[in-house]
C-alpha cells in the first residue's frame, strides 16, 4: 500500500550502520552487530508469516536451520563455494518451505501451529540422529569463511557488511511485495478471507506464496549465521530460533519494516544489557512477550507512533491502525 | 523371547505408557472443549507435574506417592493464576493472540524451571522400582502404577463431569455459555477451575511417567506435541478420543521403539500427526471444532 | 438473452434438503430479485450461486460457461462478484486500500514484475488506482478515501462492500441483503445506486427481505418456500400470486407494493 516511506529516515539509519563499525572498532561490538543484523533478517521473515499473512507459524527454525545446515554441508563436506551454499540453502528451504506450507496452510490456525512446531522438531531430531550427514549432536564445526571474489571475509566488520547487503535486499523484498497485488491478497486474507475470496484472491496459493518467501528468508539468514560462527548443531532447529524472532515481531510491531529491525535491535541488544544467566534472560523475555501481547499488541512501533501523533494537531484523516510503519 | 512374547511385552508397556499419555491428552482436550483455546502450554504442565515431584521429594524429603499429590495440586494452582492472570485477559481476542499466549507461558515456565534448578535432568527414585512377572512377560510397578492411577483418575473424572453439580455446571458452560451465564453459573469461576484442573491431569501424567526415565525442565516440549497428536487423532474436545488416541500412540510407540530403533520411537508420532491430518483434518473422531 | 441459468439446484445437508431442484433464469441486464420466507433456502441459492457451497445436484450456466462446481475464488475473475449480508470489509485498511484489492481479478501484472519494479507493473498499478478512484466517485466515497474503512457510518460502510465489489468489474452482481439494517433514507439511495449500476449495464441479482426495495427496483422475481420455487415473474406478477400471498401473510392478505 503507497504510503510516502521516510526516506531520509531511512537513509540516516544506513549511513550510520555502514559507519558504525569504522567508529566503534570493538571486535566484540561488531560481532554484536552481525547477529542482530542476521536477527534483523529472521525477524523479518517472520513477520512475513505472522504480521502479513496472519499466521501463527511455531516451526519457523526449521527453515533457519535448513539454511544453516545445507550451506554448512556443501562447504565444509563437499567444499563448494559460499555463494552456492548460500543460494542452494535458500533454494533446498523454499522447496521444503512450499511443500510443508501445501500440506499444512489449508488447517486452522492452531492446527497449523502444532504442524509446523512438529516439524521442526522431526527436522530436530533428523540433525541428531542422521550421524552420517550432520554428525549428530557433535555439529558440523569448521565451517570455511565465505569467499566473494576472491576475497576473505574473515573479519567480523567486513562480515556485517555482507549481512547488510542482505539486509537490505530482504527489506526492498518486502516493500515491493507488500505494494503490490499480491502483499494487498495477503492483507486481505488476514484481514477477512472470506471477502478476498469474494474478489478473486486465492487465499491457499497466496499463504504458500507468503510462506514460501518467508521461508527463503529464514534459510538466507540461517546461511549467514552458519558462516559468522562457523559451526551448526541441533539446537539451531530449536525453539529459540522460532521463538525469539516472534517475540522481536511481536515487540517491535507486525506488518511493518520498523517492528522487526526495532525488535532486533532490542533483543538483540538486551541480552547484553541483562549480564544474567541464560535461563534467566529467556524467562523475563517470555514474561516481555506475555505482558506485550496483553497490553501493547500494536507493538512498539505502534505504540509509540500513536504517542506522537496525539502531540501534533488533531489530523483528521490520521488512519493510525492502517499506517505502515515504513 | 519368543516373537508372541516380545509383542505382548511391547504391548504391556505400550498400553501402560498410553494411559498416561492419555491423562495428558484429556486434560489438553478438557481446555480446549471448555475454554475454546489451544493450550500450547500443556506440555509444562506435565513437566511441573513430574519436575515438582523430584523437588518436593528431595527437598521436604516426603515419599513418591506423597510428593506426586503436593505437586499436582502446587499445578492445579499455578494453572488456575496464570489463567486468571494472562489467559483471561485475552481469551476474547483473536485466536493466534491466545496462541501466543500459551506459547509464551510455556517458555516462561520451562526457563523459570531452567533457571531455579537447572537443566540437568533428576531421577525419581519411586517405591516401584521393582517389576512383576505377568507369566512370561515382565512389567515394572511403576508402569502398574500408572495403570491403576490412570484409569483411576479417568474413571474418576468421568464420575465428577457426570454426577457432581461442578460437572454439571462445566458440561452447561461447554455446551452454551450465555446460557449457562443465565442460569447463574460463574463463567470465570469455571474456566480457571477447568483450566487448573486440566493442568492437573497433566501433572499427574508426568509424575507418574516421570520416574520411567528421568524428569528434565524440558520434557514437557514432547509431552505437548503428543497431547498435540493424540488430540488430533481423537478429535479436539473430545474426552473418549483423547483416551483411545493416548492409548493408541502409547502402544504404537512402543512397539516402534522395541521392533525398529528408539530414534524412531519419537518421529513416529509426528508421521501419524501429519498422516492424521492429510486425511481426515476433524480427527478420527471429529469432535467439535474440525481443523479445516 | 438468458445470462445466468439455473437448473434443478438442489443442496442437502445431511439429511436436511436445503434447496430443492430450483431452477430459473436471469437475463442479461435486468434486475432479479430472491425472496422468500426465513429459512426458505434464499442463503443456500445465493451461497450455491457463489461458489462458496457446491450443489448435491443441478447445474449452473453463466454467460453460456458451466460454473456448477467452480470454486469461489475463481468466479470474480468470470465476472460473478458477491456482496456479503454482514459487514464485510478489510477493517485494518482505508477506504482507498480496501477497493484497491477488489481490483485483483483484474491486475494484469505479475510478482515478477512487483519485484522488479518493471514498466508494465508501475503502468499497471497506476491504471488500478485510477479505477478505484472512478469508482469512489461513483459511489460517492472520494472524500472519505483516506479513512480507514472502519470509520464510515454504517451506511457508507454499506456503500464501500458494494464499491469493492465493483472494482472486479463484474458482469453479474450478487448483493445479499444490501438493504439490511439500513433506514428508509439510506435504503431510498441505495435502490438508486443499484438501478444507476444497472443503466452501465450490471446484471443484478439480489436477495433481500425489504420489500420496498425489491418491489421498486427488480424487473423480475422469484419466490422461495421452504427449498422450493413457489413463483416467478415481474412483481406485479409476483404480489398478486396466491400463493405467495398465502405464504407470507397469511390468506386474504396483500404483499405491500
Amino acid at each position: 500500500m503507497k504510503r510516502l516511506p521516510n526516506y531520509w529516515l531511512y537513509a540516516v539509519v544506513l549511513a550510520v550502520c555502514l559507519l558504525l563499525p569504522a567508529i566503534v572498532a570493538d571486535p566484540y561490538f561488531h560481532s554484536l552487530l552481525v547477529t542482530t543484523a542476521i536477527f534483523v533478517i529472521l525477524a523479518l521473515s517472520m513477520d512475513i508469516i505472522v504480521g502479513y499473512i496472519g499466521e501463527l507459524s511455531l516451526g519457523h527454525a526449521a527453515f533457519f536451520g535448513i539454511g544453516a545446515y545445507v550451506s554448512a554441508i556443501l562447504t565444509k563436506t563437499l567444499g563448494l563455494s559460499f555463494l552456492t551454499g548460500f543460494l542452494a540453502a535458500v533454494v533446498v528451504a523454499g522447496l521444503a518451505g512450499c511443500i510443508i506450507g501445501f500440506i499444512t496452510l489449508r488447517l486452522k490456525g492452531a492446527y497449523f501451529a502444532i504442524v509446523t512446531l512438529a516439524f521442526a522438531e522431526i527436522l530436530r531430531l533428523i540433525a541428531s540422529n542422521w550421524i552420517s550427514v550432520t554428525r549428530g549432536p557433535m555439529g558440523i564445526p569448521g565451517i570455511p569463511f565465505p569467499k566473494l571474489f576472491g576475497f576473505e571475509l574473515s573479519s567480523s566488520s567486513l562480515y556485517f557488511y555482507l549481512v547488510l547487503l542482505v539486509v537490505l535486499l530482504s527489506i526492498t523484498l518486502i516493500v515491493r511485495l507488500v505494494d503490490s497485488p499480491a502483499g494487498r491478497a495477503f492483507l486481505a486474507i488476514r484481514e477477512h478471507s472470506d471477502l478476498a475470496r469474494s474478489v478473486g484472491v486465492d487465499t491457499f496459493k497466496f499463504k504458500v506464496l507468503g510462506f514460501t518467501i518467508a521461508t527463503l528468508m529464514a534459510a538466507a539468514a540461517g546461511s549467514l549465521y552458519a558462516h559468522y560462527f562457523r559451526y551448526v548443531g541441533p539446537d539451531l532447529l530449536g525453539i529459540y530460533y522460532t521463538s525469539t524472532p516472534l517475540l522481536m515481531v511481536f515487540i517491535g510491531g507486525r506488518a511493518s519494516i520498523a517492528g522487526p529491525l526495532v525488535g532486533a535491535v532490542i533483543f538483540s541488544i538486551l541480552p547484553e544489557l541483562l549480564r544474567m544467566a541464560g535461563s534467566l534472560r529467556l524467562v523475563i523475555f517470555a514474561a516481555i512477550l506475555i505482558v506485550s501481547v496483553i497490553f501493547m499488541p500494536q507493538g512498539i512501533i505502534r505504540a509509540a507512533g500513536s504517542l506522537f501523533n496525539r502531540k501534533k494537531e488533531e489530523k483528521p484523516a490520521q488512519a493510525g491502525v492502517a499506517e505502515r510503519a515504513y | 523371547m519368543g516373537i508372541s512374547e516380545a509383542i505382548g511385552q511391547q504391548l504391556i508397556n505400550g498400553l501402560a505408557v498410553g494411559i498416561g499419555y492419555a491423562l495428558v491428552a484429556v486434560g489438553l482436550t478438557l481446555v480446549f472443549g471448555i475454554l475454546e483455546i489451544i493450550n500450547f502450554a500443556h506440555g509444562e504442565f506435565f513437566m511441573l507435574g513430574g519436575f515438582l515431584t523430584y523437588i518436593v521429594m528431595s527437598s521436604l524429603g516426603l515419599t513418591y506417592l506423597p510428593a506426586l499429590l503436593v505437586a499436582v495440586i502446587l499445578t492445579f494452582l499455578v494453572g488456575i493464576v496464570l489463567e486468571r492472570l494472562a489467559v483471561r485477559p485475552v481469551m476474547q481476542r483473536d485466536p493466534m493472540t491466545t496462541l501466543l499466549i500459551t506459547f509464551g507461558i510455556s517458555l516462561f515456565i520451562l526457563h523459570l524451571v531452567e533457571y531455579i534448578w537447572g537443566p540437568t535432568p533428576r531421577n525419581i527414585l519411586t517405591p516401584f522400582s521393582g517389576v512383576k512377572n505377568l507369566g512370561p512377560l515382565i512389567i515394572s510397578e511403576q508402569r502398574i502404577l500408572i495403570f491403576i492411577l490412570g484409569i483411576g483418575n479417568i474413571f474418576l473424572l468421568h464420575l465428577f463431569i457426570r454426577k457432581t453439580k461442578l460437572g454439571k455446571k462445566i458440561r452447561a458452560t461447554s455446551q452454551n455459555k450465555l446460557a449457562a451465564q443465565l442460569v447463574g453459573i460463574n463463567i470465570n469461576s469455571i474456566y480457571s477451575f477447568t483450566f487448573g484442573f486440566g493442568c492437573a491431569l497433566a501433572a499427574i501424567s508426568g509424575a507418574l511417567i516421570g520416574p520411567l526415565s528421568a524428569v528434565s525442565p524440558t520434557m514437557g516440549q514432547s509431552a505437548v506435541l503428543k497431547s498435540f497428536i493424540i488430540v488430533v487423532m481423537g478429535g479436539l474436545g473430545s474426552i473418549p478420543g483423547a483416551v483411545v488416541g493416548g492409548l493408541f500412540l502409547g502402544t504404537v510407540e512402543s512397539f516402534t521403539g522395541g521392533f525398529l530403533s528408539s530414534a524412531w520411537k519419537d518421529a513416529i508420532g509426528f508421521a501419524i500427526l501429519i498422516l492424521v491430518l492429510l486425511l481426515k483434518p476433524s480427527g478420527l473422531f471429529g469432535a467439535k471444532g474440525s481443523a479445516a | 438473452m438468458v445470462f445466468l441459468e439455473v437448473r434443478d439446484l438442489t443442496k442437502t445437508f445431511g439429511g436436511l434438503t436445503a434447496l430443492s431442484n430450483v431452477s430459473f433464469d436471469v437475463r442479461e441486464g435486468e434486475i432479479f430479485g430472491l425472496i422468500g420466507p426465513n429459512g426458505a433456502g434464499k442463503s443456500t441459492c445465493f451461497n450455491l450461486l457463489t461458489g462458496f457451497y457446491r450443489p448435491t445436484s443441478g447445474r449452473v450456466v453463466f454467460g453460456g460457461r458451466e460454473i456448477t462446481y467452480k470454486p469461489d475464488y475463481e468466479r470474480a475473475g468470470m465476472g460473478i462478484i458477491r456482496t456479503f449480508q454482514h459487514t464485510s470489509l478489510f477493517s485494518a485498511l482505508t477506504v482507498f486500500e480496501n477497493i484497491l484489492i477488489g481490483t485483483h481479478c483484474c491486475r494484469n501484472s505479475s510478482l515478477g514484475g512487483a519485484l522488479f519494479r518493471t514498466r508494465k507493473f508501475r503502468e499497471d498499478e497506476g491504471r488500478l488506482r485510477l479505477k478505484v478512484e472512478r469508482i469512489l466517485d461513483i459511489v460517492g466515497l472520494t472524500e472519505k478515501s483516506r479513512l480507514p474503512a472502519t470509520s464510515l457510518s454504517y451506511g457508507e460502510q454499506r456503500k464501500l462492500e458494494i464499491a469493492i465489489a465493483l472494482a472486479g468489474d463484474p458482469k453479474l452482481l450478487l448483493l445479499d441483503e444490501p438493504a439490511a439494517g439500513m433506514n428508509p433514507t439510506e435504503s431510498m439511495k441505495l435502490m438508486d445506486l443499484i438501478k444507476n449500476l444497472q443503466s452501465q449495464g450490471l446484471t443484478i441479482l439480489l436477495v433481500e427481505h425489504y420489500m420496498k426495495l425489491v418491489m421498486g427496483i427488480c424487473d423480475r422475481i422469484v419466490v422461495l418456500n421452504y427449498g422450493e420455487k413457489i413463483a416467478e415473474g415481474t412483481p406485479r406478477e409476483v404480489r398478486s400470486n396466491e400463493e405467495v400471498i398465502r405464504v407470507y401473510l397469511g390468506s386474504r392478505a396483500k404483499v405491500p407494493a
